[in-house]
């Protein structure tokens, strides 16, 4: 895909590159710093780095920054979970009626339900959603190689499927259907050191199509040195 | 230790105590300075020194607890180093005197014009794209991978990448029904 948009981002580029009124706060960049930022302040954040050149390069640093810190003596938080949106007058510098337009314009309410049964757009519930399976480990740092990925049983299911990712989203190995509720880590499976995300699927007895397989919330794992 | 000598020395009992923090986080100061304020690092790096140890004498003088000297003098720098930046990079702008997408399409002002043009063309584009698909697009066109916007937005990786697939999709169309030419 990057490659296919890549004219498309460079254009985009010279939008982000127009002056901005407002940008994310000093105050907000020390919270992100540290991962005390509240999750929804947090979207909010970056939702204005995603449209201002200027603070995206911030945040590009304060992020390395961020994982730099705990090297630095610098505990840091871990994110924070998902909260209800609550107002960030102090979110952006500027005028208070720029500030306001702004927080206007990123209190977007939730979109109505649909009818019964429909989903919402876009919010795919067979991912990472209520049914779905709930890996149990590995999880969080390993101090040696993982033995097996672990999970919960979800009912009606065939088979699973176990998948390893990059942080760019590459999938780095998918299992085979896997029936049980653990699959071994493949002795000849070896990625670099480093972060990781591994999600398990779970194929519905009564359908074979990839449309229909439910997936887990994704996990995020350290491979060590 | 050169800065707020009258400050500090004015209160011998408090000064010994100011002046070990900042022997020990000296080095976490110039840390932060250098990966926030990048190539203006040395142009403002005496000043946010001189800024965060004022904050943290004040407190200090105060007789106040401060319970995480290294998560306090980590985010005041933090603050005091994005303030600078800004700063500084207001100050160059000014010199320079040319606004900044310009300077970016290069030297012939048609290709300028033609690029700023086409960015604005974009820009009504992507603002016909509902908000979920809008911010998928925007963080991908930025540069930022799907596990930023997991992170940020709290989608799991499924969503965050068919917002990011409909999204763009959506957008070439819109963009083609517009007749652009990009």
């Amino acid at each position: 895909m990057a490659d296919d948009d890549a004219d498309l981002r460079r254009l985009y580029a010279e939008r982000m590159a127009l002056p901005s009124v407002e940008h994310v706060s000093e105050e907000v960049w020390a919270l992100l710093a540290s991962g005390e930022l509240p999750a929804s302040e947090r979207a909010q954040a970056f939702e204005h780095v995603s449209r201002c050149a200027e603070c995206a390069d911030l945040y590009r640093q304060v992020t390395a920054l961020r994982e730099e810190a705990p090297g630095l003596g610098v505990p840091v938080a871990p994110p924070r979970a998902a909260s209800a949106p609550r107002p960030a007058r102090w979110l952006f510098a500027g005028a208070a009626a720029a500030a306001a337009v702004v927080v206007a314009l990123l209190w977007t309410p939730a979109l109505p339900p649909g009818p019964p049964g429909s989903l919402p757009p876009d919010q795919d519930l067979r991912q990472g959603g209520a049914g779905g399976p709930v890996p149990l480990a590995p999880r969080g740092p390993l101090t040696g190689p993982a033995a097996a990925f672990r999970w919960e049983a979800v009912p009606d299911t065939r088979a699973y499927r176990v998948e390893l990712l990059t942080t760019g989203s590459e999938v780095v190995w998918s299992s085979d259907e896997v029936h049980g509720t653990e699959t071994g880590w493949p002795p000849g499976l070896k990625p670099a050191p480093g972060r990781y995300y591994w999600h398990v699927g779970a194929i519905p007895s009564w359908s074979a199509a990839a449309a229909d397989v439910v997936w887990s919330p994704l996990v995020e794992i350290e491979l060590p040195r | 230790m050169t800065l707020l000598p009258e400050l500090t020395r004015a209160r011998p009992e408090l000064h010994a105590r100011f002046e070990a923090i900042v022997r020990q986080y000296e080095r976490l100061i110039g840390h932060v300075v250098l990966r926030i304020a990048g190539r203006h690092a040395d142009m403002v790096k005496d000043d946010v020194r001189q800024n965060v140890l004022i904050a943290l004498w004040k407190q200090i003088e105060r007789e106040q607890e401060i319970e995480q000297v290294a998560s306090y003098i980590y985010k005041a720098t933090v603050r005091e180093a994005v303030r600078a930046r800004r700063r500084e990079t207001e100050r160059r702008e000014r010199q320079e005197a040319v606004p900044p997408p310009l300077r970016l399409a290069g030297e012939d002002p048609h290709r300028a014009l033609d690029a700023r043009e086409q960015a604005l063309q974009l820009e009504a584009c992507l603002a016909e794209l509902s908000v979920e698909r809008q911010q998928a697009v925007r963080a991908h066109l930025a540069g930022f991978e799907v596990a930023e916007l997991m992170a940020n937005y709290g989608w799991s990786y499924q969503k965050a990448r068919n917002l990011v697939a409909r999204g763009m999709q959506d957008l070439r169309d819109a963009l083609r029904q517009k007749g652009f030419r990009g």
